[in-house]
């Protein structure tokens, strides 16, 4: 039975990982993009991000386009893993007719 | 995880999940192709209602279609160069590379047909190549996972093929200004306005 994922269950990190999942294997999103997207702020995108990537969920690129800094992020293949089963998991939970509401 | 979950919790999450997935799926894919469809659904309509009424002159309809499709492709290469300026929101460098590909192939072996098949007359040549484009935008829809892409193509196809198998021929243009011309500008449109 698929386990809830703490780390991914915080309701801000849960939207980002939902986001980077919703891309191909290989795309990156900009770091401003995915800010503007989910409507945070810079320190409360970078602070998420700063624990996803310590549990190595997503993976972050800095680099230079047209010589501007540009953050890329995408979801790495432990990141995609851990969501499925978190998704799975309050799926499960769901559709579990012992649970109740709390 | 050891905070228990309640039903309600659960439900909320998985919405959220829904909500942000179909938000990021639509923001990305409309980025750029939005503008382009505008530009090239325009494009398509002036040269179909411009070469209806100029049937009977075929070096005025080659001269049509070579100026407005020279005039789309600089301003498609504007759009481009503009977006990459701004900077994409995503890249996906492997996959770009084999789009770009595909249609560089594609239009090699367009060309290559074209020759060899010699089609009799503008409208069969026309037809030939609309349902050739659709075919690689649909493509192109099933890889980046563009569902409208897909759809587009599909309903451009079925009209082509109505227009040049059903319609007098002295309607074709008009027909494609419509459907074809239209059906590009109208889901360009439709972009723009419900996902932005």
């Amino acid at each position: 039975m698929p386990e809830l994922d703490e780390l991914i269950h915080q309701p801000v990190r849960l939207r980002i990982m939902a986001c980077l999942v919703a891309l191909d294997l290989d795309e990156q999103v900009d770091f401003a993009y995915l800010r503007d997207l989910l409507k945070l702020s810079d320190g409360n995108l970078g602070a998420h991000l700063g624990k996803l990537e310590a549990a190595q969920y997503v993976q972050i690129e800095k680099t230079f386009v047209s010589r501007k800094p540009r953050t890329f992020i995408r979801a790495s293949g432990a990141g995609r893993d851990a969501f499925g089963r978190h998704v799975a998991a309050l799926r499960q939970l769901l559709a579990d007719p012992g649970h109740t509401e709390s | 995880m050891e905070r228990p979950v309640s039903s309600q919790e659960a439900r909320e999450s998985l919405l959220a999940v829904d909500q942000v997935t179909t938000r990021t799926r639509r923001a990305v894919a409309s980025h750029a192709s939005a503008d382009l469809l505008v530009l090239w659904g325009s494009i398509w309509a002036a040269a179909y209602v411009a070469t209806q009424m100029s049937l009977g002159k075929p070096q005025y309809i080659n001269a049509i279609w070579f100026v407005l499709c020279s005039l789309g492709g600089v301003v498609s290469l504007v759009l481009g160069l503009r977006y990459w300026r701004a900077g994409t929101p995503t890249r996906q460098p492997k996959l770009g590379r084999r789009i770009f590909a595909f249609w560089f192939l594609l239009g090699v072996f367009v060309t290559i047909w074209v020759f060899i098949s010699r089609p009799r007359s503008g409208i069969q040549l026309n037809a030939f190549l609309v349902t050739a484009l659709m075919f690689a935008y649909m493509v192109t829809g099933l890889w980046t996972g563009g569902a409208y892409m897909v759809w587009l193509g599909l309903a451009v196809t079925f009209a082509t093929l109505i227009g040049y198998f059903l319609m007098p021929p002295a309607y074709y243009c008009l027909w494609m200004a419509g459907t074809g011309g239209g059906g590009l500008l109208g889901t360009g449109l439709y972009l723009r306005l419900r996902w932005r």
